[in-house]
């Protein structure tokens, strides 16, 4: 059992991680509310994000380079994705949508296995620097590298959501589609926008992930329903509500991993699924909410 | 010379006719409201000229050009915006940010363009900000701004959505009950401001209760009564009208 000198270590991990959720549960809020679907790609463009990024460092490209274009294969992707499976199909109902989405994940993860393999990659991002030692507790060079880029990844969603012409008609149209259409706003292109943007953000998620957890073929559906909960705890409705969520979610586990046994990492995120789900359906900060009928 | 045209529109909802052959058509810069009973269809009629539903026959023509079925976006962009009765405004937004989304169509930087010059979006957007106080002084809001768009009273949203609808400066606005949920005092206020916007060149339909707000404030009348138009004419005219006064008032005299 542990004490609680460890709790400091325990909310830094708990911090990185539940970033990271952040970020994926930021595509989630994008895409549900732009266009009702619950995309389960968004832990598949992390994977690729991750994957893509190692394999251009491996075949000698720099780190900073290998990561841009690992992010524009993933956004190319996800445009094609949108464009030929969810728009295509755009009259049939979210829950049929859903559903291609996931067979979409599986799909990437199938050809993602014939690709890279099944062993895991490595991602050497400052591996040669000792961690830093803050007040007792141990910060990896790794841990706040990823901290420090999903505060500017935040930071630049937010200044595109909130001070961008761009960005408000996506937050109009996530809040009320009938009158953003009247303002002349394209549902359609905002959803290839919600798409562009969450798979951008997914494939940065992925790159600060793999030099911390490694990068696997597989590790995509996890990042996706950690996502989801993240996004849920969230309310489903805000990019600010995902990111708590995420935070949250990451914090959660941690001390569960911590203080429990790290087996019990993804009880902890699953048990905090079911609680939110019948307690509190609108997210623990959906609350907030009324709205004129 | 006419902006809309609206010619023998048929909607149908499981066989109940709610708007039967209509015709009419809207000049330039006038003010047009259609009248009618509870059920007469004029909402309706909203709903298919702004593209909410598509007709089930029948064509619709904004100058010349045929939009019955189009999309309400593409309707926008061709210059016709409408407000609704029971408003439909951005909830998680602020009243100035509400106007703003009203601007979409006249800024010009895309998502990407804005991802990768986000300086100039910026200065976009603050230009943007300006237009929609100064529209938000017109309907007298501007104090408002950035409170919650639904901490307003329902009045105010009212004049907040059709704010959001004057800063997209559009040829032809749809405004549906604008004068219902307002007190007396604001009720002046909505006709001085359509009347300004008509001057400055805006062409309004209007649908509205209110026979006051109606008299004064349009050119021409259309009542409607069980999804049929059963007249068409001057203000004046209408409130002769016998067939008006026996459908819509059960016998009493308008006004």
């Amino acid at each position: 059992m542990e004490g609680l000198a460890s709790l400091p270590q325990f909310l830094l991990v708990g911090l990185t991680l539940g970033s990271i959720y952040a970020l994926v549960a930021v595509g989630f809020v994008l895409i549900y509310n732009v266009t009702g679907i619950l995309n389960f790609t968004q832990g598949e463009f992390c994977m690729l994000g991750a994957m893509l990024t190692a394999t251009f460092v491996r075949s000698g490209i720099h780190l900073l380079p290998a990561s841009f274009l690992a992010v524009a294969t993933v956004v190319l992707l996800a445009v094609l994705l949108e464009r030929g499976a969810i728009s295509s199909a755009r009259k049939a109902t979210p829950l049929t949508l859903i559903f291609v989405t996931l067979g979409a994940a599986t799909a990437i993860r199938g050809i993602a296995l014939l690709i890279f393999g099944t062993e895991p990659y490595t991602l050497p991002v400052f591996q040669n620097l000792r961690p830093l030692q803050l007040a007792g507790v141990s910060v990896t060079w790794a841990s706040l590298s990823a901290l420090a880029v999903v505060v500017v990844v935040v930071l630049l969603i937010f200044f595109l959501l909130e001070r961008t012409m761009a960005g408000k008609a996506l937050r109009a149209c996530m809040i009320n589609k009938l009158a953003a259409q009247l303002m002349g706003i394209n549902p359609q292109r905002m959803s290839l926008l919600a798409f562009v943007l969450s798979a951008a953000v997914g494939a940065v998620a992925g790159i600060i992930i793999a030099p911390i957890t490694l990068a696997v073929y597989d590790m995509g559906l996890m990042l996706s329903l950690k996502g989801f909960i993240a996004a849920t705890l969230g309310g489903l409705a805000s990019a600010p509500g995902a990111i708590a969520g995420g935070l949250l979610l990451g914090v959660l586990e941690a001390l569960g991993a911590g203080y429990i046994g790290s087996g019990y990492k993804d009880v902890a995120a699953f048990a905090v699924l079911l609680v939110v789900l019948f307690v509190r359906p609108d997210g623990l900060i959906g609350a907030i909410r009324g709205e004129r009928v | 010379m006419s902006i809309l045209e609206v010619r023998e529109v048929t909607q149908e909802f499981g066989g109940l006719l709610a708007v039967d052959k209509v015709s009419f058509q809207v000049q330039e810069g006038t003010v047009v409201s259609v009248i009618g009973p509870n059920g007469a269809g004029k909402t309706t009629l909203f709903n298919i000229i702004s593209g909410v539903y598509a007709p089930t026959a029948g064509q619709v023509l904004l100058r010349g050009k045929e939009i019955q079925g189009n999309k309400p976006f593409q309707s926008a962009g061709l210059g016709l915006t409408r407000t609704f009765q029971n408003l439909q405004l951005f909830s998680r937004m602020t009243v100035l940010e509400n106007v703003m989304a009203g601007r979409h169509l006249r800024t010009a930087s895309g998502f990407f363009a804005s991802a990768l010059r986000l300086p100039q979006a910026m200065r976009e957007e603050r230009l943007t900000r300006e237009k929609a106080i100064s529209c938000l002084q017109r309907v007298g809001l501007e104090e408002y701004a950035e409170r919650p768009v639904t901490s307003l009273s329902f009045g105010e949203q009212r004049l907040a959505e059709i704010a959001r609808a004057m800063v997209m400066e559009p040829a032809l606005l749809l405004l549906d009950e604008p004068a219902s949920g307002l007190n007396p005092a604001e009720k002046i206020q909505l006709v001085g401001l359509l009347r300004q916007l008509r001057d400055t060149g805006v062409t309004i339909l209007l649908v509205e209760h209110d026979m006051n707000t109606v008299m004064e404030l349009s050119d021409r009348v259309i009542v409607l009564y069980l999804g049929r138009k059963i007249a068409e004419g001057t203000p004046a005219e209408i409130q002769q009208d016998e067939m008006v006064v026996a459908a819509y008032l059960g016998g009493e005299k308008i006004c």
